[in-house]
């Protein structure tokens, strides 16, 4: 370094250090004073450039931003969940935390203390700490947690989520922040729905951005099971809250919703491949929680028929089968089906929907459709007579059973989802009580996709009949008076 | 260049910027009570290192309204970082100006993605102390000045803002920046040298 060039340095040093001006260097450098000028001078000319004071307004917020984002991120970076009756107080939840951030610390690298140290320090800082908070504003940490898009405090709230994603330590727990902030932003869109108020541009965008990382996280299969079952509730949820607010979307915002749609769909879509063909998952068994408006009418109730010779229980085929409405539920039993001795199937499809041919089957009072060969369904080990109490329907491949209990028609489906010898177990239909439930078409199909189909047609064909009146009496019993009980 | 005359012809007023000191004992204590989870101690750093973040940002970006952005980036990033500054690291400061550093970084592959204009300091943002002839001098100066910093590389204009918006130490400059003390000094040198020549003509002196 030259001589000039150590002036220079030292004239430099003094000039942010504020011990000196340009005037005063140059004077303690008589000899190097006009080389010295024009570089003194743009130093201090650079450093003016970016002597400027942020506005008033943003100072005061931005700092009231910091210091709320501070006690939140220090609340939640410590997992913190303080008593019910503290949860008022955000300044009471920061202590807390800052307690706790002191304790595990102090558990992390052991130290000799006091045998009475520890709780004396917690209290006094506890205490320190309470009177160092005053002007912490509890009430607006509470209340933005609660704000939506428009309101004042809304920024706040955005402001914490990004703290809340920042001190995330793990990729786990950043990942659990952002269903967190996803979940909220679909909340959000439901309360703003509700109120009443136009969702304008940017409120679905947000959503958007939440949920977007976590479905192409879940395509490229980094989700966990845990976490894919989340966002699989997550994308359902996102799909029906956006059908529901559809009417309330701004004019300017139609390709956001239907950005949002196209995630939330391809959300349950990845997730459903990741759920069910999970092979580490367990097994799902689906309990039906629907009653079934006609309860299994009682044999008293039940209509006597007036066909005491009918023998054919096996309904005649159709050459054409018929089409009918998949979602329709047959209300009334087909003339002529009675109860069997045995399990009967009919040769040949008597209906056709949706491309599947069902079958009538038959076994003592049950009576349904069943799909039989031409859609790789077959009856497993059922005996030439007599009604089992169970009957059970496989697929050619022995990925699905159907099992049906004869005597009040309930119903299970056993479906291997992940090839892998482990069978979900649906109660597709079940009594309990005197009650009949039936599973939710919507839930088996979210799961199942089409494989749902056929137990869903099966189970809403299920009937049971009316016992058969005993055979008359060759003799005019009906003119006779009625044995009176003994 | 009549207008920088009049900013050479007041040199003997000129000085830099005074900025808030705070003595290291303080500021050490402050910083381990914040790692803490003090939250008084947090505001207090806020205090002290917010009017040089922001200078750091204006210096670099140039624009008021992206550096007061760029500012409560660098503390939230702070906030999410602080208990794991460790003092064995490097200073307290150029721990901050680290982060201010990276928020830049990031800034500028953003705002090139977007292929954004560069900014510019607005009028109405000039120090209401000055008249309005002053004001629009001074604005234009230091329009110039701005011009020419963008001008220098960035390792240069990285170091002297450090060094002349914030006030950082040679020291604390090079451990922001990861470089060593010599290569912080031979970059002011060159930014300075850079920077005086675009200003002030020969004869201009």
């Amino acid at each position: 370094m030259t001589e000039f060039e150590q002036r220079l340095s030292e004239c430099l040093e003094a000039l942010v250090q504020g011990r000196l001006s340009v005037d005063e260097c140059l004077e303690m450098h008589p000899q190097h004073a006009d080389a010295l000028r024009p570089h003194l001078i743009a130093a201090t000319a650079f450093a003016r450039t970016a002597d400027q004071q942020p506005s008033a307004e943003w100072a005061t917020t931005a700092r009231q931003r910091f210091l709320i984002a501070s006690g939140k991120s220090l609340q939640e970076a410590m997992d913190i969940e303080p008593e019910p009756t503290f949860f008022a107080s955000a300044r009471v939840r920061f202590l807390l935390a800052a307690q706790k951030l002191r304790q595990e610390r102090s558990t992390a690298k052991p130290r000799r203390v006091p045998l009475f140290g520890t709780p004396m320090r917690a209290v006094g800082a506890l205490a320190a700490s309470v009177a160092l908070f005053v002007g912490f504003s509890g009430y607006t940490v509470q209340s933005a947690d609660a704000a939506l898009p428009g309101d004042w405090r809304y920024p706040i709230k955005l402001q914490t989520e990004r703290v809340r994603l920042a001190v995330a330590l793990s990729a786990d727990q950043k990942r659990d922040v952002q269903f967190d902030i996803a979940e909220e932003r679909l909340q959000e869109i439901e309360a703003l729905a509700y109120k009443g108020k136009i969702i304008g541009p940017g409120v679905l965008n947000r959503f958007v951005e939440q949920t977007q990382p976590l479905v192409e996280q879940a395509n490229d299969g980094n989700l966990d099971a845990g976490d894919a079952a989340r966002l699989q509730q997550v994308s359902i949820r996102g799909t029906q809250v956006l059908d529901q607010v559809e009417p309330q979307v701004a004019a300017g915002a139609e390709t956001e919703l239907a950005q949002a749609k196209v995630i939330s769909d391809t959300g349950v879509t990845v997730t459903r491949e990741l759920v069910v063909k999970n092979p580490d998952r367990p097994n799902i068994v689906i309990t039906p929680q629907i009653p079934v408006s006609t309860a299994t009418p009682e044999p008293t109730e039940a209509i006597p028929t007036d066909e005491p010779g009918a023998e054919t229980p096996t309904p005649e085929p159709t050459d054409v089968p018929a089409t009918e409405d998949p979602e329709a539920t047959p209300t009334e039993i087909t003339p002529g089906e009675v109860p069997t001795d045995s399990v009967v199937m009919s040769e040949l499809p008597i209906v056709e929907i949706d491309d599947i041919k069902l079958h009538t089957l038959t076994a003592g009072r049950l009576t349904l459709r069943a799909p039989g060969p031409s859609t790789g369904w077959y009856l497993d080990g059922v005996p030439e007579s007599g009604v089992p109490l169970l009957v059970t329907m496989k697929t050619q491949n022995q990925q699905s059973f159907i099992v049906l209990n004869t005597q009040n028609g309930d119903m299970y489906w056993y479906v291997s989802a992940a090839s892998n010898n482990r069978f979900d177990e649906i109660q597709m239909r079940l009594t309990r009580d005197g009650q009949v439930f039936q599973a939710d078409a919507a839930v088996l199909r979210y799961f199942y996709g089409d494989a749902a189909e056929i137990p869903l047609l099966v189970m809403n064909s299920i009937r049971i009949l009316p016992e058969a009146s005993p055979t008359p009496e060759p003799t005019a019993t009906l003119e006779s008076e009625p044995t009176p009980p003994l | 260049m009549p207008l920088m005359t009049s900013l050479h012809s007041e040199a003997s007023s000129m000085e830099f910027p005074a900025l808030q000191a705070v003595s290291t004992e303080v500021e050490r204590a402050t910083v381990d009570r914040a790692r803490a989870g003090d939250q008084q101690a947090l505001a207090d750093i806020y205090d002290w290192y917010m009017p040089r973040v922001y200078r750091y940002a204006v210096a670099r970006v140039g624009n008021t309204h992206e550096a007061e952005d760029l500012t409560e980036e660098v503390f939230l990033k702070l906030l999410s970082a602080i208990c794991d500054f460790k003092w064995r690291d490097v200073p307290f400061s150029s721990w901050v100006f680290r982060i201010a550093h990276n928020c830049i970084v990031t800034h500028y592959r953003r705002t090139a993605q977007r292929g954004g204009p560069t900014s510019e300091i607005p009028l109405d943002m000039i120090d209401g102390r000055h008249d309005i002839a002053y004001a629009i001098e001074e604005q234009i100066t230091m329009e110039e000045v701005r011009v020419a910093a963008a001008q220098l590389p960035e390792a240069q204009r990285e170091v002297i803002a450090l060094r002349f918006a914030v006030g950082l130490s040679i020291a604390e400059t090079a451990k922001a920046l990861g470089k060593r003390e010599g290569n912080v000094k031979a970059l002011q040198h060159k930014a300075v040298a850079k920077l005086q020549k675009m200003l002030i003509p020969v004869d201009g002196k």
